[in-house]
């Protein structure tokens, strides 16, 4: 007997139903994208109760935006480029450039590290020395200039790829390409002043 | 930001890094790889880096959480709706102040008349004054003092 497996409906369909004012249609989009987003909110702002609050407000701003988008490119990188936009405005809320230099500081002079140590025989938690090893890879993170920095995490933690990196920033593949490049020379710069063990 | 261009080899190590070259070219790049400790370093350095970057990758959210976000999401939808609505509130509420505008000026087709025209004054009014003011146009205006139920 042939199983007759029914298609879920593709973006393009549930974002018109959306239009229209079917909220089951924008749920199923929530349902295919939220995780993601959240991904995407948490590696940049690092608090999951803020990323929590960027997922509310992308999926609001894009319900009420839905008039305007042309389906030129696809929902979901329109829907990071939103959700960029809200962690963006987030973190200009959030945070200094003062608090950052000062971070910048106390962590180039080696304040701070001596508390993050290599696991040994005599204190082998290797789950505590990775979360702590974390925080400062973080904070390392935080360092760098916002252009850089969005790049990094959409490749590295959020797993992009060029083509979709382009449509979501609207940047050209060369400066996309250009930006991880010193993004990632920049950040091993960092690492090694901060004497980050490999 | 001081950042000049990328070599060939910086853009082809880095594109063979994140897994974005074709069969032919990832070919040329092992083959430089091969005879080149230094071009090996670099990629190496790479993939420290993307295994530092890791140990920083948040936890996934719970399904929970996603059906907390969705009850917010859900209600804060029904205060904005899509914008397409907007532009048809923006035209209704046109329409709507034209409307009020055409009613409060000309209701049911009849144009306002302040003008009444007084036949008889009832005298068992307590007092009354006829005004006739230069500055209203030439109306006259009546005031009456009705006094009379308080008096009874």
């Amino acid at each position: 007997m042939t199983q007759i497996k029914a298609q879920p409906p593709d973006d393009r369909k549930l974002v018109e139903q959306a239009r229209s004012g079917s909220q089951a249609a924008f749920r199923s989009l929530f349902e295919r994208y939220h995780a993601k987003i959240y991904r995407l909110a948490a590696s940049m702002v690092g608090s999951s109760d803020d990323a929590h609050d960027i997922v509310q407000q992308t999926f609001i701003r894009a319900f009420s935006s839905l008039d305007g988008f042309k389906q030129q490119s696809s929902f979901y990188t329109w829907l990071y480029r939103i959700a960029l936009n809200a962690t963006t405005d987030y973190r200009r809320k959030q945070s200094t450039k003062l608090e950052k230099e000062a971070v910048r500081d106390r962590l180039d002079h080696g304040q701070g590290l001596e508390k993050i140590a290599a696991p040994t025989e005599q204190a082998p938690d290797e789950r505590l020395y990775r979360k702590e090893l974390a925080e400062v890879i973080r904070k390392a993170v935080d360092t760098l200039g916002q252009e850089h920095r969005e790049i990094l995490i959409l490749r590295e933690i959020n797993g992009l790829s060029y083509t979709e990196i382009t449509e979501i920033t609207g940047l050209e593949p060369g400066t996309v390409m250009s930006r991880l490049h010193y993004a990632r020379k920049n950040l091993a710069e960092t690492l090694r002043r901060w004497k980050i063990p490999d | 930001m001081n950042e000049k261009q990328l070599s060939e080899h910086e853009v082809l190590f880095q594109r063979y890094h994140d897994g974005e070259l074709d069969d032919a070219s990832r070919e040329k790049v092992e083959s430089l790889l091969a005879g080149n400790e230094k071009y090996r370093g670099s990629l190496r350095s790479y993939e420290r880096l993307s295994a530092l970057l890791e140990l920083t990758a948040p936890e996934a959210s719970d399904e929970l959480a996603g059906r907390r976000d969705w009850e917010k999401i859900a209600s804060g939808l029904e205060s904005t709706g899509p914008r397409k609505s907007r532009k048809t509130t923006y035209w209704l509420g046109l329409a709507a102040a034209a409307a009020l505008f055409i009613f409060l000026y000309y209701p049911f087709g009849t144009p306002i008349n302040n003008e009444t025209m007084v036949e008889s004054i009832d005298c068992t009014y307590d007092s009354f004054l006829l005004l006739h003011p230069s500055s209203d146009g030439g109306h006259t205006i009546i005031w009456i003092n009705d006094h009379s139920s308080v008096r009874n």
